[in-house]
């Protein structure tokens, strides 16, 4: 947290400190994992402090100002600041634009089409779209976006650009936008290999508890309880409002939720079980989750944390990215936590029927040819109830919240 | 150490060698070993380098000595002491220790290495490892972190849970993992048995190799010779029991299903982990034995399957599956029925599942995704291509319809240069607003570059006709493929050209005059209604692109149907009807059932209501305005019409206050179809030219067509009704000039009216009054008045001349006029009567029309149903005190009344004025049943009552059964509307029926029951459309809430008429002898009906205000069972479902009993009062089936009618179905009946219950038909409407005028000819009825 400036090299991680356990900014501690502990608040200050107002402004630039006109003067003001700022003569600055300049990144010629990629093409993203594209060519059987990619770039197109309708509801001029992915717990076998997860962007004032809020996981709307003898019994509470408490561990602290009376502290089991030997954690702290912002916390950009609720829903969170506000992003703060990505769950179907979602699922079921084994509530009951409504068969039935369509 | 020093001692020690080697030396060897060992364990401070320089001094030593001690020992005795020899094994020994010196060299490396890993791992992450990037430690991956986050550096293992999760798990809240479900794979099954195999193999086995291992070892041990042979023989069996068990087949391995296994061994073992043991004895036990069958369902065994599932109720599958006997599982049963089980889905989208899709839609989507997965999780009887669909083809907002702009054409055209005429759903997206069908339609019929447009050349002309004659009109696909360069759309419009012009040729030799233009569009109008009654199957849903030809078409079409007026289409065209209207019905059109027809018009009535505020009561008025047009324009002779236009202006003068308000709209309503509807044109000039040509091909093919036709009619019209009273502001032009009339608008006159009304001429306080006074001897007087009148006479001559029953629509002509004049006769005298200004005013209204026809005709029929009403009503109401339930039930509802009107009583200036034309039309529809009654029980009738109530005619051939309900129906709900909106308005309604009597006290009473019934339905316009009471069956309804209940809310079948004497001959055609008989002596019907008490004619009225009510309500609205009864709510259900109630043998079913509250005694007296007449007909009927011409004495008659019912209907479930019912409602009262007044208790006379059955019968065969037809709307409506036992309840209308005094039940003498089984029956019913008590 010391506010140590280290001189010029403030700005970005290309200049190690090896000695700042807790720096100001991020900093690679394993290459390409995640960096060294750093200050949120205070890495946003000191971007805050280098950069100027225009730089900061969230208003739409105006366009019409950079491209055509005056453009010896403007090239003749802009080679004197980079002269003054980089010690040179104005002669070097001239070469400078022109053999740096924005013209130079071109690479396709006028009539190109960036669509269109050249065969012998050396650049490796390239290749790599390229390879995908053909994969899709070949195995696509209708030409057209599917649906989870039109879902995919909706979420993530959606709130681009959007302004507040009421003003007041407008991002401050460089605040902090922190993405943090957030890992569904192991839901299907098949996520064994690749995790699925949600991203959000979460501003760096914001609370803690926001971000919680926000966080959608099936587990909070599990419905308790074995009802197979009075399925029509309309069970009315989901585990959200009978379980409120939860966690998020960032670096050593346990920033627990304690908005409500009935919340508990999750973590004093962990913190007693790691202080009962030696686990290989070191001293643990607990805070309130509702007391931080995001700006208050010390993280490392990339490293696995944890994210607990429901007694043992436990989803790993990852900050993957902090960045300032831009003028193309969602400039309203009521959005925020924005949902970006979302992972697509597949619905699990009745086994019966394999039509509708299921709604049931049973185990010990004199019927169901699998254990556990889901139904959609029409073929349930016809299953395994007769008309008067009693059961038929020994089986266990609890109500089935399915992923795929709440997650 | 220093390393001085250690070259100091090295050189010492090298000296020291030196020394030693001269004399030979010995100790070389020890001492580069001892280097070595020296050197590798202080490696890290010794250089390599260092060890090189100082082993290279000493190499060239150690070589000699080496050579000098080991070897030479032996060698050394050999080989000659030269120096040559010495140099030589110099040499060799060098060699070898180079190769040492390599060797240490590398270890000291893998030393170093080892040392430096050691260190990192003492260090711990804090030291980069910037050698090799490829080997993190694990735990840097993000599985590492996965539950448990926090684990035991050693065990790996995670805190303990915490109590939020302990206490979860208590709750059964399941995590994650306990819901994995891995699919079985195909290498797991033949795992799984495989191991279940061996399993069994190895229990089998070990017991006979253990005893074998025992008996060798006994063997072994054995002495003697004997014990010994016994032995190696037991041994040898035992080898042979095992070799028995090795050569079993696998399926006797396999053992039984629920054979017990090693499931633990299995899993762990054989499926290593993978599977739980429970999992798998799951799967195995129900699933995965070979006793379950796995074999593809045939079609047979799928078809049992649905027998068998259809018997148990499609529960209790594992039933099903055992009886079904192919070793199918219970689950596999479910799972093919479900796969072939078509009420799964849902079908027809409802308006309700339509806005909730939209809603779900816009809460959901993101951007341009839509969540189809997510949303069918909220709409139930759905799976999401049905939303996708609904929604891309239907709901989407976006979507647009009717004409393509020239742009979008563009569009269009450019995407299919762009992608050919194939890729629709590619097309689409660049042609926005329309869908991938939307766009290919109007590539292929509109655009396609080898489409022709313009004129036919004459070549064409000429291959179109040919094609036409070699493909029968309408395959005009088939056609258009042929014919090079047209469209299937193109060749029927030519087609209908060309015809069109035939028509005009024929038309030009003169056929029958044209009324003036001004009616001409009144003439098309009917003509289009007449040809929806020929379109017996036109669905509900919408056809919604009628392009202006095919409008036409349909309307040259109609008019090309009016001059066929006798040629009425089959009967098995319009038998369908019903059916298809329980369908529309379902389609959530919400409206009245019975009647396509009438089903869009009162569609369109609610759309009007809901669109433009306006009552819905507008669309039925305007119906009934414009009946009488229509009727008249259809008749045939031309002098109608002249009558006609008299009556109108007779109207006109009518001293209503009203009158200048129907001017005005009327003059608008003919015309409008004309002037202001583009699409109308085509009437006047082609209209008259029509040939009946086209009416078979039309028959089948325009139905949809015509239908849509008839809505924008009806549209127009509504508008047109609409219009006086917003007043018209945009069509001034439609008003007709002469008419100076007023500026005002029919609301404002209205307005006016109520305010010079003073208390004594508030309907308010006639309602007041005549509560107070109801005096029989009033209506007792009406009545006879009634009879003393002419009996009505509809040319039932024309009727009899006619070979088919359906040409009866001259007839229908003929009554129409005659029902008008009564009504009109009756509002006059009414107004006259009482001179309460308002009412009169909306009796104006209707009579105007009628009034002027009516002249031949007297009013009687009318009048007389509505005292019959209000007699009955009053009866009832003594009787009902009896009854304490029922006066429970009428207490609280007249209590309740008061509160639910309150909410309608916002009735705007808009809402009173409405109440007038609504009143009006509840007149009509009454008089119309009469009429038709006395006029002509046959087939006539119906089609009268039609054109008289409302311009539904369209259905005048299809449905000749219905059309009286219709426009009862109509009427009503008109009426309703009118009371609920101004509760003013209340008391007229009393009056209405009043009006020929003073008593009116039940009737009001029942109005405002009625009312807010039909307030609390959700649904206004649906509702209006329900309540189809005529006249009588209002009052009787009103008297009893219950049914009332029923009827608005879902049951309307429940009128079902109890008895339907003559209408049914109707429907047989064998019955026409009969009527023709009938006829002759009209005199004889009218005064049946005229004095139902008197003459006890019962049955015919009651079966007309009950016929109505077998159009089955299409809400789905709950019944409310604490209206029907107060007892508990299971009590009601049970008495619903009948279980106790009526049985005849060979019908599975049951009805609940009636109980006599529900005024089934009263019927029952009446047809008791009845039953000579009946017999009569009825034996008349057999006579005239028999021998056709006379009709025996009575006696042998009824005998052979009876015996012909016996013979015909024995099997005939509609006829058995109508018997249970009849039992049902009968078989109480009948018993009470038999009860003394003074409660003194007796046998149950045998007499009563044969009457009733005799009766029953005697009337079943007569309506058979009607019933049949009946019970199909009902199960139709089974289904959609849990608990519809309303067919029953139907009889608690039915007319019976007074309470039945026992006396008079037991009267009739008892019917010989009764059958010993229903005898059985009654009695059976009775006891059980009885023991429930």
């Amino acid at each position: 947290m010391a506010e140590d400036l280290q001189g010029g090299g403030a700005g970005g991680p290309q200049h190690p400190v090896p000695s700042a356990s807790h720096s100001s900014f991020p900093e690679y501690e394993l290459p390409e994992l995640h960096t060294r502990v750093f200050h949120v608040g205070s890495f946003g200050e000191l971007w805050r402090g280098r950069l100027g107002a225009q730089d900061l402004s969230l208003s739409e630039p105006q366009a019409a100002e950079q491209p055509t006109d005056g453009g010896a003067s403007n090239d003749g003001f802009e080679d004197a600041a980079v002269a003054s700022d980089l010690g040179c003569s104005l002669e070097a600055a001239a070469e400078l634009r022109v053999v740096c300049g924005l013209d130079k990144l071109r690479c396709l010629g006028e009539d190109e089409d960036p669509e269109v990629i050249p065969e012998n093409t050396d650049l490796v993203t390239l290749c790599v779209r390229k390879g995908l594209l053909d994969y899709r060519e070949e195995n696509i059987t209708i030409d057209r976006a599917c649906r989870q990619e039109i879902f995919a770039y909706e979420m993530e197109s959606h709130a681009l650009g959007k302004k507040p309708e009421n003003p007041a509801d407008m991002i401050e001029e460089g605040e902090c936008i922190l993405s943090v992915n957030i890992l569904y717990p192991v839901i299907f076998n098949k996520h064994k290999e690749h995790k699925p997860y949600q991203t959000m962007l979460v501003l760096g004032s914001q609370k803690l508890t926001e971000l919680r809020d926000s966080i959608c996981c099936v587990s909070d709307l599990q419905i308790g309880g074995e009802f197979s003898n009075a399925p029509d019994q309309a069970p009315e509470h989901i585990s959200k409002d009978l379980y409120k408490s939860a966690f998020f561990y960032f670096e050593g602290t346990f920033y627990n939720d304690r908005r409500y009376p009935e919340c508990r502290d999750l973590s004093r089991t962990i913190i007693e079980w790691s202080e009962s030997h030696d686990r290989g954690y070191g001293k643990f702290q607990t805070a309130r989750m509702e007391d931080f912002t995001f700006n208050d916390l010390h993280i490392k950009l990339g490293f696995p944390y944890l994210y607990c609720h429901q007694g043992d829903c436990e989803h790993v969170v990852v900050i993957t990215d902090i960045r300032l506000v831009h003028h193309d992003d969602c400039l309203d703060r009521t959005l925020y936590p924005l949902l970006t990505k979302k992972h697509w769950l597949w619905t699990r179907k009745c086994f019966v029927c394999k039509m509708y979602t299921a709604r049931w699922v049973t185990n010990n079921d004199t019927f169901a040819p699998e254990d556990p084994c889901f139904f959609c509530d029409v073929c349930f009951r016809m299953l395994h109830y007769d008309s008067e409504g009693n059961k038929l068969g020994e089986f266990l039935a609890y109500p089935y919240v399915d992923p795929g369509t709440f997650n | 150490m220093d390393i001085d020093a250690e070259r100091e001692k090295i050189t010492q020690e090298i000296q020291e060698l030196e020394r030693i080697l001269y004399p030979g030396s010995t100790s070389v060897h020890f001492e580069v070993s001892e280097s070595s060992l020296s050197s590798d364990s202080e490696a890290d401070s010794l250089p390599d380098e260092d060890l090189e320089t100082a082993g290279a001094p000493i190499l060239e030593e150690e070589g000699s000595s080496e050579s000098s001690n080991d070897e030479e020992d032996p060698k050394d005795k050999a080989l000659p002491e030269d120096p040559e020899t010495c140099l030589q094994l110099n040499m060799v020994y060098q060699e070898v220790i180079r190769e040492k010196l390599a060797e240490v060299s590398q270890l000291l490396a893998q030393n170093q290495e080892q040392q430096e890993e050691i260190l990192f791992d003492l260090s711990g992450t804090k030291c980069p490892k910037v050698k090799d990037g490829r080997s993190l430690p694990s735990y840097m991956y993000i599985g590492h972190f996965l539950k448990p986050y926090f684990k035991d550096k050693v065990t790996g293992v995670g805190p303990p849970a915490n109590e939020e999760t302990r206490e979860k798990a208590t709750q059964g809240i399941k995590a994650f993992e306990q819901l994995l479900v891995t699919k079985w794979k195909h290498w797991e099954k033949a795992l799984l048995r495989k191991s279940v195999v061996s399993d069994r193999l190895q229990r089998l086995l070990q017991p006979k190799l253990l005893k074998l291992e025992y008996l060798h070892e006994k063997q072994s041990r054995v002495s003697s010779e004997l014990e010994r042979q016994a032995l190696e023989k037991q041994i040898k069996e035992a080898e042979k029991e095992i070799q028995d068990i090795n050569q079993l087949p696998e399926e006797a391995l396999l053992g039984n299903r629920l054979d017990s296994h090693d499931w633990e061994k299995i899993s762990n073992i054989n499926f290593e982990g993978a599977r739980s043991a429970e999992e798998i004895r799951k799967f195995w036990q129900s699933s995965e034995h070979p006793s379950i069958s796995k074999q593809e369902w045939s079609t047979e065994e799928v078809e049992r399957l649905k027998a068998i599932a259809a018997t148990h109720g499609h529960l209790e599958w594992h039933l099903v599956a055992e009886e079904l006997g192919t070793s199918r599982s219970a689950f596999q049963c479910l799972q093919k029925f479900q796969q072939y089980n078509k009420t799964l889905k849902r079908k027809e989208w409802t308006e309700e599942e339509d806005h909730m899709l939209t809603q779900l839609v816009q809460e959901m989507r993101v951007g341009n995704h839509i969540p189809y997965r997510k949303i069918v999780y909220f709409m139930e009887g759905r799976d999401s291509m049905q939303l996708i669909y609904r929604w891309t083809k239907s709901l989407d907002p976006s979507l647009k319809r009717g004409f393509w702009a020239p742009e979008e054409d563009a569009k269009l055209l450019q995407a299919v240069a762009k992608y050919g005429a194939q890729d629709w759903f590619k097309i689409r997206e660049e042609v926005p607003g329309r869908s991938d069908a939307q766009c290919r339609d109007r590539y292929i019929r509109r655009l396609h570059f080898s489409l022709k447009k313009g004129r036919w050349n004459a070549k064409e002309e000429q291959q179109l006709i040919q094609l036409i004659e070699k493909y029968g009109v309408g395959h005009w696909a088939r056609i258009a493929s042929e014919l090079p360069h047209r469209s299937g759309s193109q060749c029927l419009s030519k087609w209908k050209i060309l015809a069109r012009k035939k028509q005009h040729l024929q038309r030009k030799r003169g056929q029958r005059p044209r009324h003036s233009s001004q009616w001409s569009s009144s003439g098309s109008s009917s003509s289009s209604s007449e040809d929806y009654g020929s379109s017996s199957g036109s669905d509900g849903s919408s056809g919604s692109e009628n392009s202006d030809v095919e409008l036409e078409a349909s309307l040259e079409k109609s008019r090309a149907l009016t001059p066929q007026q006798y040629r009425v289409p089959d009967i098995d065209l319009w038998v369908p009807t019903r059916l298809i209207t329980s369908q529309s019905q379902r389609e959530g059109t919400g409206c009245y059932p019975q009647h396509p027809a009438v089903s869009c018009c009162t569609q369109d009535a609610s759309q009007n209501h809901h669109k433009e505020g306006s009552t819905t009561v507008s669309a039925a008025e305007k119906n009934q305005l414009q009946v009488p047009y229509e009727t008249h324009s259809t008749v045939p002779r031309g002098d109608r019409f002249l009558h006609f236009s008299d009556t109108h202006s007779a109207s006109l003068k009518d001293p209503a206050c009203k009158s200048h308000t129907l001017m005005k709209e009327r003059p608008k309503q003919p015309l409008l179809p004309s002037s202001r509807s583009g699409s109308d044109p085509g009437n006047n000039t082609a209209g008259p030219h029509l040939r009946q040509l086209w009416h078979g091909t039309y028959q089948n093919k325009q139905r949809r067509k015509r239908q849509a036709l008839h809505r924008r009619l009806l549209k127009h019209r509504l508008l047109l009704a609409v219009i006086p009273w917003v007043g018209d502001i945009n069509l001034a032009c439609t008003q007709a000039p002469r008419r100076p009339a007023t500026v005002q608008t029919k609301a404002d006159s209205i307005r006016m009216q109520l305010e010079c009304a003073r208390l004594a001429s508030t309907p308010v306080f006639t309602l007041l009054i005549q509560l107070l006074q109801i005096d029989t001897a009033g209506c007792m007087e009406v009545v006879r008045e009634r009879k003393s009148q002419p009996p009505a006479l509809l040319q039932p001559g024309t009727r009899n001349t006619q070979p088919h029953l359906l040409q009866a629509s001259s007839n229908a002509k003929n009554n129409t006029g005659c029902l008008p004049s009564m009504t009109g006769e009756q509002t006059a005298k009414r107004a006259s009567h009482k001179g309460r200004p308002r009412l009169g005013s909306c009796r104006t209204e209707a009579t105007p029309f009628q009034v002027p026809v009516a002249a031949p005709r007297g009013l009687r029929p009318k009048p007389k149903t509505v005292s019959e009403l209000l007699r009955e009503k009053r009866l009832r109401e003594s009787h009902a005190k009896k009854a304490t339930q029922a006066l429970g039930l009428n207490s609280q509802l007249l209590v309740s009344s008061p509160v639910i009107l309150q909410p309608p009583l916002l009735p705007v200036p808009h809402g009173s004025p409405v109440v007038g034309p609504a009143t009006s039309s509840v007149e009509l529809s009454v008089p119309v049943a009469p009429v038709m009654v006395s006029s002509s029980p046959s087939g006539s009738w119906p089609v009268g009552g039609i054109s008289a109530t409302d311009k539904q005619p369209p259905n005048l051939q299809t449905i000749s059964l219905n059309p009286p309900h219709k426009g009862t129906q109509v009427a009503a709900p008109a009426a309703f509307r009118s009371l609920a909106l101004a509760p003013g308005q209340v008391p007229t309604g009393g009056h209405l029926s009043t009006l020929g009597q003073t008593s009116t006290t039940s009737q009001k009473q029942s109005l405002p029951k009625v009312l807010p019934i039909l307030r609390a339905a959700p649904s206004l316009t649906q509702l209006s459309v329900q309540p189809p009471v005529s006249g009588q069956p209002l009052a009787t309804k009103s008297s009893l809430p219950v049914n009332w209940v029923l009827t608005t809310q879902k049951l309307l079948s429940v009128q079902v008429p109890a008895v339907v004497g003559l209408p049914q001959s109707v429907m047989t055609p064998e019955t026409i002898g009969l009527q023709a008989k009938q006829l002759p002596s009209p005199a004889k019907t009218p005064a049946f009906l005229e004095q139902p008490p008197a003459s006890t004619d019962t049955e015919p009225k009651g079966p007309q205000g009950q016929e109505i009510p077998p159009t089955p309500g299409p809400e789905k609205a709950a019944l409310d069972l604490s209206l029907l009864s107060q007892e508990s709510e299971a009590a009601i259900v049970t008495w619903l479902k009948g279980c106790q109630g009526a049985f005849v043998p060979p019908l599975g079913s049951r009805m609940p009993y009636h109980p006599p509250s529900l005024c089934s005694l009263r019927a029952l007296s009446s047809l008791l009062l009845q039953k000579q007449d009946l017999e009569q007909k009825a034996s008349s009927l057999a006579a005239s089936q028999a021998a056709g011409a006379q009709p025996d004495p009575k006696a042998g008659a009824l005998q052979a009618s009876l015996e012909l019912v016996q013979r015909q209907f024995r099997d005939n479930p509609a006829y058995l179905l109508l018997k249970t019912r009849f039992l049902a409602i009968f078989s109480l009262p009948a018993f009470l009946a038999t009860l003394p007044p003074n409660s003194i208790p007796t046998t149950l006379s045998p007499d009563v219950a044969v009457v009733s059955e005799s009766d029953s019968e005697d009337l079943g065969d007569l309506e058979l038909k009607d019933r049949a037809r009946q019970l199909d709307c009902m199960a139709c409506r089974v289904q959609a409407s849990p608990a519809a036992p309303d067919p029953v309840q139907s009889h608690l209308v039915s007319p019976g005028q007074r309470a039945p005094s026992p006396g008079e039940v037991s009267a009739p003498s008892p019917l010989d000819a009764s059958d010993g089984l229903d005898d059985l029956n009654v009695l059976r019913t009775r006891r059980a009825r009885h023991s429930r008590r």
